[in-house]
C-alpha cells in the first residue's frame, strides 16, 4: 500500500493506492487491506483503475462499489493493449449508462492522466440499476435501519450492511463489529434467513448478480473487432510456460544475468572502478591529502587497512554500486516483462517438492536482489508453513545480489567449475532442506493460482527510474552500516579484539574449514551487512592469502551463513523470537558443516581448482 | 363424470406425487434447519397452487413416512429412503437442463419438477454419469449420491468432464466447480471462474493455464481436477 500527494490548483489531495482486487468479500490480504481503506479511511472517492483488455471483469467491482454506495471515477487503463486485442470501449456510451466519469489511459506512459485528474470532482454514485435480487436489497436495507447513527458515518453504511450479509465469516464478523450488530440478536436473525434463503454463500449470490450487471454493461460498451494474427510477443509468452521451450528461456536468461551481471558488471566495470579509478586516480592523490594530518591514529582510520576508505567508500562505490546497478536494471528489465508469473507457473510442480508452491517463486527471485525485501514478500504465501520454509531456505541459500555481484566478481578470477561447485553445492543443500523440511511439516500446500499477465516490452523510462530508485535506497541503507561496520572493526583491530575473536574461532575456521583466521573478520562484518564481509573476503582474495580451494570453502559458508542483521530483525518480526533462533542456529550450523565437510573432502580428494 | 374430466384436464400429475411434493419440501427445509408443519402448508399454497391439509399430513403419518411433533414435522427414515430418489431425480434433471440443454438457471424449476417423477432409475444413473456424476444442482443445493457415483462410473461417456479430461485447445462452458473450500471458491470467482462461464484451455503441463476472456489464469492440476465443464 503507498501514499501519496497529489497536488493541484486548488488544493492537495491525498492518494492511496489499494492493492489490486476483483472482489472484497474474502478475507485474502489484498481483499482485507482495501476494504479497511474503504472503510476506515472514508475516502472522498475512488478511482477504480480497469484493466481495458478484461473490462467485464473490472466492472463486476464497479458493480459492487456502486452497492456500497461509493463515488468514483472509473479509469479504463492499458487501452493500446486493449487495442491490439481488437477490443475498443465504447466511453461515452458508459459513462451516459454509469453516470460517472470514465477516462482512457495509459499509465505507464502517463497518456489520459491530465483529464483523469480534472475528471476527479466529478465523481459520482454508479447509476446503473442494481441486479441484486430484491430479498437480499431488502435484507440490506433492514439492517442499515439497525445501524445507529452514532455508530458508523452514513456514507459507511450500506457497504458494511452488505459485506455483513455476503462476505465470508471473517469478512463479515468484522463487519458486523464495526457496525455494532454482532450481537444484535435483530440483525443476526436477518442474516440467518437470507442465508436460508438463498441456500448458499451470499457473496456467491451478490457476485453472480454483480456479474450480470457487468455483463449487460460491457456488452453494450465495447466494440469488438477480430485480431488475426498473435503477436510475436505473447508467443513467446506462451511458450515460456510450457516445459521445454521455458526451460530453455530460462538457462538463456540465467546465462544473460551471468554475462551481464557477472562478466560485464563484476568483471569489466568493477576492474576499471578498483583499479584504474580508485586504484590509480584516486589513492595515490588521498594518500598525499592524508600525509598532511599530523596524527597517524587519523590517518589510519581514513586509509589505513581497516580504515573508512578502504572498508567504506572504495567496497561501496567501486564495487557494490556498479554491480547493482547494472543487476536493478537488468532485474528491472526482466520484472516489467511479466515474465516471473511465468516462471512460477514453470516452476509450481517443483516447488511444491520443497513445500511451497509456485508463487514462492516471487520471494525466492527478490532474494537475489535483497534478501530482506524478500522475507517481507513472503507475506504473499498463505500459510504459516510455507512462509516459515520460504524464510528458511531465503536466509540459508539465497544470496542477495549485493552478497552475490562481490561473489561473480571473486569467482571471474578462478575456474568455472569453482563457480559450478560453489553454487551446485549451494543449490542442492538448498533443494534438500526444503525437501526435508516439508516432508517434517506436514501440512497441506496452500493452492496455486495466478493470473498470467501479457508479455510486454518494459519502458526503458519506467525500469531506469526504477533503477536510480533502488541503487540510491541502497547507498542509503548501506553507507551507515559499512562505516559503522569499518569502525568497529578498526576499533575491534586497535584494542586487539579482533586478534582474541579470531584465536577464539580458530579452531573452527583455521582447523575445521581449512581457511586463514582473517576469515573471521568477514563472518562479523557480514553479519552487520552481508556484502561487508565478502568485501572483506574480496580483500583477502586480492592479498593472496587463500587458495582457490580455500575460496571455495569461504564462498559456500558465506553464501550459507546468516544474511545480515537487518534480516535477522525481520526474520524475528516476521516469525518470533523462537523461530528466528531456529532458523539462525540451524543455518550458521549448516553452512559450518558444509564447509568443513567441503574441507576433508577436497584434501581428501586432492582438488585444488 | 364431469369431474373426473375436470381432474384429467387440470391437475393430473400434482394430485398423483403429493406424497413426493410433500416430502420433498421438508426435505428442503431439514437441509436448512428444521420444518415446521407451517412451512409445508404455505410452500405448497405459494408455489403450487393447492392446499395441504392436516389430514394429508396425518395420513402421512400414518403410513410412518413422516413425524410431526408439535409445530415441527420431520422425515423418518422411511421417508427420507422415499425421498432422496426424488430429491436426486430434480437436481440430476436440473443439471441435464442447464448443462446439456444450455437452459437458463431461472427457468428450469418446473421441467425439473416433472422429471424427478417420471425418470426411471437406470435413466437417473446414465444422465449421472454423463454429467460427471456432479455433487451440486445449479442452485448450489448438494445432490445425494447415487449408486453410480459411489462406483464413480463412467460406462457412458461423461458429457460433463473435469479440466483435466479434456485437451489443450478445447472451448469449455463451465458446469459446476467441485470444491467445498470458500476461498478457493472466492479466488476463483474473482477471476472470473464461475459456473456459465466459457473458458479455453490452453497449456495443461507443467500447470493448467486457462483463457477467460482476455486474461490468462494458471492453476494447479488439483484444481483443474474439480472444474467440470461442457466442450462447445
Amino acid at each position: 500500500m503507498q501514499r501519496g500527494i497529489l497536488k493541484i490548483e486548488w488544493e492537495d489531495i491525498e492518494i492511496i493506492d489499494t492493492p489490486g482486487v476483483c472482489n472484497l468479500f474474502f478475507n485474502e490480504d489484498n481483499e482485507r487491506v482495501a476494504r479497511n481503506i474503504l472503510i476506515d479511511e472514508k475516502p472522498d472517492l475512488v478511482i477504480q483503475v480497469c484493466d481495458a483488455k478484461n473490462l467485464n471483469r473490472s466492472l463486476v467491482l464497479t458493480a459492487l462499489l456502486a452497492e456500497c454506495n461509493i463515488p468514483l471515477v472509473l479509469a479504463i487503463n492499458m487501452v493500446d493493449e486493449a487495442a491490439q486485442k481488437g477490443i475498443k470501449v465504447k466511453r461515452h456510451k458508459l459513462e451516459e449508462m454509469l453516470g460517472t466519469p470514465v477516462v482512457e489511459t495509459i499509465a505507464s506512459e502517463g497518456v489520459g492522466i491530465p483529464t483523469l485528474i480534472s475528471a476527479l470532482n466529478k465523481a459520482l454514485i454508479p447509476c446503473y440499476p442494481s441486479r441484486l435480487p430484491t430479498t437480499l436489497v431488502a435484507a440490506v436495507d433492514d439492517l442499515m435501519g439497525l445501524i445507529g447513527s452514532e455508530i458508523c458515518e452514513d456514507r459507511g453504511k450500506p457497504a458494511l450492511a452488505i459485506f455483513s450479509l455476503a462476505g465470508d465469516h471473517a469478512t463479515s464478523l468484522w463487519a458486523q463489529q464495526k457496525i455494532g450488530i454482532s450481537h444484535n440478536e435483530i440483525a443476526l436473525q436477518i442474516i440467518k434467513n437470507t442465508t436460508r434463503t438463498f441456500q448458499r454463500p451470499l457473496g456467491l449470490v451478490v457476485s453472480r448478480a454483480n456479474d450480470l450487471w457487468a455483463e449487460a454493461l460491457y456488452a453494450e460498451s465495447v466494440y469488438l473487432s477480430p485480431v488475426s494474427s498473435t503477436p510475436l510477443l505473447n508467443r513467446l509468452g506462451d511458450q515460456a510456460l510450457t516445459p521445454i521451450a521455458g526451460s530453455i528461456i530460462l538457462v538463456c536468461l540465467i546465462a544473460m544475468l551471468y554475462f551481464i551481471v557477472g562478466k560485464f558488471a563484476a568483471g569489466i566495470v568493477v576492474d576499471f572502478m578498483l583499479n584504474d579509478f580508485f586504484g590509480d586516480m584516486v589513492a595515490p592523490h588521498l594518500k598525499n591529502a592524508v600525509e598532511i594530518i599530523p596524527y597517524a591514529f587519523v590517518r589510519e582510520l581514513i586509509v589505513g587497512e581497516y580504515g573508512l576508505y578502504t572498508m567504506a567508500v572504495v567496497p561501496v562505490l567501486g564495487l557494490l554500486l556498479p554491480i547493482l546497478t547494472v543487476f536493478f536494471f537488468t532485474f528491472g528489465f526482466i520484472e516489467d516483462s511479466g515474465y516471473i508469473p511465468r516462471l512460477s507457473i514453470l516452476l509450481d510442480r517443483i516447488f511444491r517438492k520443497i513445500g511451497l508452491n509456485g508463487k514462492a517463486v516471487l520471494p525466492m527471485v527478490l532474494g537475489f536482489s535483497c534478501v530482506t525485501m524478500a522475507t517481507i514478500s513472503t507475506r504473499v504465501l498463505e500459510n504459516k508453513r510455507e512462509r516459515f520454509i520460504a524464510i528458511f531456505l531465503l536466509s540459508l541459500g539465497i544470496p542477495c545480489s549485493a552478497k552475490l555481484s562481490i561473489i561473480l566478481a571473486i569467482l571471474a578470477q578462478i575456474s568455472f567449475s569453482g563457480f559450478l561447485v560453489v553454487f551446485g553445492v549451494v543449490f542442492s543443500l538448498t533443494v534438500a532442506t526444503g525437501i526435508i523440511l516439508n516432508k517434517l511439516m506436514r501440512v497441506e500446500t496452500s493452492n496455486f493460482i495466478m493470473e498470467v499477465p501479457p508479455i510486454r516490452i518494459p519502458s526503458l523510462k519506467n525500469v531506469l527510474s526504477k533503477t536510480s530508485y533502488r541503487s540510491l535506497l541502497f547507498l542509503q541503507e548501506a553507507v551507515p552500516l559499512f562505516i559503522i561496520s569499518a569502525l568497529g572493526l578498526f576499533f575491534a583491530d586497535k584494542i586487539g579484539l579482533l586478534t582474541i575473536i579470531e584465536n577464539l574461532l580458530a579452531p573452527v575456521i583455521s582447523g575445521f574449514l581449512g581457511l586463514p583466521p582473517q576469515f573471521a573478520e568477514s563472518l562479523i562484518m557480514g553479519f552487520i551487512r552481508g556484502e561487508a564481509g565478502v568485501a572483506v573476503l574480496k580483500k583477502m582474495v586480492d592479498s593472496g592469502v587463500m587458495n582457490h580451494a580455500q575460496l571455495v570453502i569461504a564462498m559456500v559458508v558465506t553464501i550459507l551463513f546468516i544474511p545480515c542483521v537487518t534480516n535477522f530483525m525481520l526474520i524475528i518480526k516476521e516469525q518470533g523470537s523462537q523461530k528466528a533462533l531456529a532458523i539462525i542456529v540451524s543455518v550458521t550450523a549448516c553452512a559450518i558443516m558444509t564447509g568443513g565437510i567441503l574441507n576433508y573432502f577436497f584434501q581428501w580428494a586432492n582438488i585444488i581448482f | 363424470m364431469g369431474q373426473y374430466y375436470f381432474l384429467r384436464k387440470v391437475e393430473p400429475v400434482k394430485i398423483v406425487h403429493v406424497t413426493d411434493e410433500v416430502l420433498e419440501t421438508i426435505w428442503r427445509f431439514e437441509e436448512r434447519g428444521r420444518c415446521t408443519v407451517e412451512n409445508v402448508k404455505t410452500e405448497h399454497e405459494d408455489a403450487s397452487g393447492y392446499v395441504v391439509d392436516d389430514e394429508i399430513l396425518s395420513e402421512l403419518e400414518k403410513t410412518g413416512l413422516v413425524k410431526i411433533s408439535g409445530t415441527e414435522i420431520s422425515l423418518t427414515e422411511d421417508g427420507k429412503a422415499h425421498a432422496l430418489p426424488i430429491i436426486r431425480r430434480h437436481r440430476i434433471a436440473e443439471r441435464l437442463l442447464v448443462d446439456v440443454l444450455g437452459m437458463p438457471f431461472d427457468a428450469i424449476e418446473e421441467s425439473a419438477c416433472e422429471y424427478e417423477h417420471t425418470l426411471a432409475p437406470g435413466l437417473t444413473e446414465a444422465i449421472c454419469t454423463l454429467l460427471g456424476h456432479p455433487r451440486e444442482c445449479p442452485h448450489g443445493s448438494s445432490i445425494p449420491e447415487g449408486d453410480c457415483c459411489r462406483r464413480s462410473e463412467s460406462s457412458v461417456e461423461s458429457f460433463v468432464k473435469p479440466l483435466n479430461a479434456l485437451e489443450v485447445g478445447d472451448s469449455v462452458r463451465i458446469s459446476f466447480i467441485r470444491k467445498d473450500d470458500p476461498v478457493l471458491i472466492g479466488k476463483l470467482v474473482s477471476f472470473g471462474v464461475s459456473p456459465g462461464k466459457m473458458i479455453k484451455i490452453r497449456q495443461k503441463f507443467p500447470a493448467y493455464v486457462i483463457q477467460i476472456e482476455n486474461t490468462q489464469i494458471a492453476l494447479e492440476q488439483d484444481i483443474a481436477a474439480d472444474i467440470y465443464g461442457v466442450k462447445v
